[in-house]
């Protein structure tokens, strides 16, 4: 009977102190790992904004200039930015442009609608042209910020594309 | 007895606790670990669709080259890489590397080899394999970061006046 009063006397401080400790160490481990895990998670976000966007306007662009015969250098503005890019493809003008930090998509003066995210915006849209002995290039060059709730991501992608249509 | 017994018990219990401390400390660890591989995999495929898409331009850009005057890209050097020149004005070949938003763009050049009766392209080392001079087999490269990361994209290209 003594043995069971002496079991159920409960803990020393020192015990107390000990257990205690150890339960503190392995909340704040576990708050701090979801804390970053969090953070991971928005820092990812940003990147895929930005590539997803840059990736969906910079195909659009791509394959409208693989497509396209000539540049409309009177309805362009090229080698600065906010650049405009007209293209002619039999009867089809094609245009991008910026507006609202967004790229602009317009079919023969239309617009059909923005390529990149509302999540992103366009800091940098710039076109350059390059006229060769055959052929024509464009250079499209497309900077991109998006900011996050923990971080700030910018970054600047490069396409180039051979118009197709400009072989003889 | 029973006082042994009891004395048992308690020495399990702070057992326990050590275990258990030891147990949650090394899901804590490997967690954080976890999440470092995380972070760094998730900038990679960023990095990588940003390095893809230069490898592709640099296709375009070796095309262009090709298409203005075959013999600027003839004239390389076979296996050494080359660089891209991108002025407003013109795109050309160097010597000097280029580096585009912190990423490194080179290309080289190799022969192509074709079966002297099909024309299919084949190994040097092939029977048969005739050097075919109207063609260049292209690879662009592009590498960033450290421990260094890089992407290639080959092509053959040819010559367009012949």
């Amino acid at each position: 009977m003594t043995h069971v009063s002496q079991n159920k006397r409960g803990f020393t401080l020192i015990e107390m102190l000990v257990y205690v400790s150890v339960m503190l160490l392995i909340a704040v481990g576990l708050i701090t790992t979801f804390h970053s895990l969090d953070t991971v998670l928005l820092k990812n976000r940003d990147d895929r904004a930005l590539t997803e966007s840059a990736s969906v306007a910079l195909e659009r662009m791509g394959s409208a200039l693989r497509g396209a015969t000539i540049v409309d250098t009177g309805a362009s503005t090229l080698g600065t930015s906010p650049g405009v890019l007209t293209l002619i493809a039999g009867a089809t003008t094609t245009t991008f442009s910026l507006s609202g930090g967004r790229v602009i998509l317009s079919e023969n003066g239309e617009e059909v609608g923005p390529l990149t995210g509302s999540d992103v915006t366009v800091d940098d849209l710039r076109f350059t042209h390059y006229v060769g002995t055959a052929t024509e290039l464009v250079r499209v060059a497309l900077t991109l910020t998006r900011v996050g709730s923990v971080s700030t991501s910018t970054r600047t992608f490069y396409s180039s594309e051979v118009l197709r249509g400009s072989y003889e | 007895m029973r006082f042994f017994k009891a004395r048992t018990l308690r020495g399990l219990t702070s057992l326990e606790v050590v275990v258990g401390a030891s147990i949650a400390g090394i899901i804590v660890a490997y967690a954080a670990d976890a999440i470092g591989t995380f972070v760094s995999s998730a900038r990679e495929v960023a990095d990588e669709t940003q390095a893809l898409y230069l490898a592709e331009e640099g296709l375009e850009l070796a095309r262009f080259i090709r298409d203005n005057d075959w013999n600027a890209l003839d004239a390389l050097s076979l296996s050494d890489p080359h660089y891209f020149e991108i002025s407003a004005a013109a795109i050309t070949t160097t010597t000097t590397p280029e580096t585009v938003e912190g990423f490194s763009r080179n290309f080289t050049l190799e022969n192509v080899y074709r079966d002297g009766s099909t024309d299919d392209v084949v190994a040097s080392t092939t029977g048969g394999a005739v050097e075919d001079s109207g063609s260049k087999y292209v690879t662009v490269t592009v590498s960033w970061g450290s421990p260094a990361k890089s992407v290639a994209l080959m092509t053959i290209l040819g010559n367009i006046d012949q």
